[in-house]
């Protein structure tokens, strides 16, 4: 098995962890094992810890709805999901979040402007921030 | 039930077809492109094989009388629904009264519209699948127009929006020596009469761009390239004919036969597209140029398992998604 097939297989089975509520799982095969456990609301420790907001209303994260890849593109249509600094709106779907041979919708929680605060092809767990939106001061 | 609200020429009720039914010629019928059917149908928990709409040309705008899961999968169709665009290759819970738009593929050449319990129109000879030319299967046997009330087989919808990452983002093909940008690869394996083309033939058929002329459709394609000529003229007794199999007519323009070619031929064969890459050509759009790429039976063989090897994985992936999306 190739290595992104078993980082995929990994990535499905916290997507299945999380489904069925499970917070730790143990696999033990001949040469080797594999320990999986999620964080509480399946946050990263110390994740939620974001700056202190300013006067301003604070910026709304946008996370992970799975465990897996981070694509701000779609694989089959070559252009990005979002414009590069366009405004978003609570809905919009912003990336995808791949796992496995799956994809599935990164929305807005909020209408403002988004900033990345990972990667394209990070790979992240459930509950990640992946970006931050600013709301837009009406001018 | 969906209503077809646009002038749907050639858009048919598909689905794996009658391959067992060719020994009483009768022709195979079924999806151009198996791997988008069966994509969406297992992204909406569907057997592989449930029937959907074959959408060859646009725009198509059907209307939903009932919440239900939708799949839109194949050519990238910037599909919409109530004007919000659907990334490609997608599943979404749609609601009664909603419309589904399909517009012109930017890539590809057919997108399936498949949907929760899939099309219930009778099976006819085993199949659900439209065969146009005996008007038997599918909605009355013909193709779908505006106004038709298309039957479905499960209502009430569940589902949060998940796609699958295409077949051709996984299943690459490197592009053969010679080939342009966007040139669509297929692998063949020589067959029956290709040693009696003269080298220069034979040269020139795995040489050669070909292109998908207008004299084409869901029977087989007819290529514009090179004239392939035999080294004698060949008589033929009939036999029978399987999709991807490539004729060379008197002309010297050779043919694909596709899914509803006839049950038997009696031009000379030489080569056959491999199952593993019928889909690529169901992707073909005329005016697109194909080029053959020859392979032997054992890499036909390990090509097929890789397609079923991306089928078993979507499977075992939505699976574990299933516990929680649906």
């Amino acid at each position: 098995m190739s290595r992104p097939t078993e980082i995929d297989e990994i990535a499905g089975l916290l997507a299945a962890m999380e489904a069925a509520g499970v917070a730790e799982v143990e696999i033990e095969g001949p040469d080797a094992r594999l320990h999986l456990r999620l964080e509480p609301e399946g946050m990263p420790a110390g994740a939620a810890q974001a700056r202190e907001p300013a006067e301003t209303a604070p910026p709304t994260l946008c996370r992970a709805p799975a465990a897996g890849f981070l694509l701000l593109q779609h694989p089959a249509a070559g252009r990005p999901l979002l414009a590069p600094g366009a405004p978003v709106a609570a809905g919009d779907t912003v990336a995808l979040i791949r796992t496995g041979l799956l994809l599935r919708p990164v929305t807005a929680p909020a209408t403002g402007r988004l900033r990345w605060l990972v990667e394209s092809g990070a790979l992240l767990g459930y509950g990640t921030p992946l970006a931050e939106i600013e709301p837009q001061i009406p001018h | 039930m969906i209503e077809i609200l646009s002038d749907a020429p050639l858009a048919t009720v598909q689905d794996f077809g009658r391959p067992d039914r060719r020994r009483y010629g009768v022709g195979t019928s079924g999806a151009m492109d198996r791997l988008a059917l069966a994509t969406g149908n297992i992204l909406l928990g569907n057997p592989e094989d449930a029937a959907g709409i074959e959408v060859p040309l646009f725009p198509f705008r059907v209307r939903l009388d009932a919440d239900l899961d939708i799949a839109v999968t194949g050519a990238d169709a910037r599909a919409t629904l109530d004007g919000a665009p659907l990334p490609p290759w997608w599943r979404i819970g749609a609601r009664a009264g909603q419309e589904l738009e399909l517009r012109h593929p930017l890539r590809g050449a057919r997108a399936y519209l498949t949907l929760s319990g899939g099309i219930d129109v009778p099976r006819v000879l085993g199949a659900r699948a439209t065969q146009l030319r005996g008007a038997i299967g599918g909605f009355e046997g013909r193709a779908l127009k505006r106004g038709d009330r298309v039957p479905t087989g499960r209502i009430g919808t569940a589902a949060a929006p998940l796609g699958a990452v295409p077949p051709d983002a996984v299943l690459t093909l490197p592009a053969p020596s010679g080939a342009a940008e966007g040139d669509i690869a297929v692998r063949v394996l020589p067959v029956g009469e290709y040693a009696e083309l003269t080298p220069e033939s034979r040269a020139a058929f795995w040489r050669s761009g070909w292109v998908v002329t207008p004299q084409s459709n869901r029977a087989g394609y007819r290529l514009g390239g090179a004239v392939l000529e035999t080294v004698r003229k060949l008589e033929m007794r009939s036999y029978g004919v399987v999709p991807g199999l490539i004729q060379l007519p008197p002309g010297g323009a050779p043919i694909i036969q596709l899914s509803d070619a006839n049950a038997t031929g009696g031009y000379p064969k030489i080569g056959t597209v491999i199952e593993a890459d019928l889909w690529r050509l169901g992707q073909a759009p005329i005016g697109a140029t194909l080029r053959f790429v020859e392979v032997d039976y054992q890499a036909a063989r390990a090509a097929w398992l890789a397609v079923e090897d991306y089928l078993t994985k979507l499977r075992r992936h939505a699976a574990w998604q299933g516990a929680a999306g649906r």
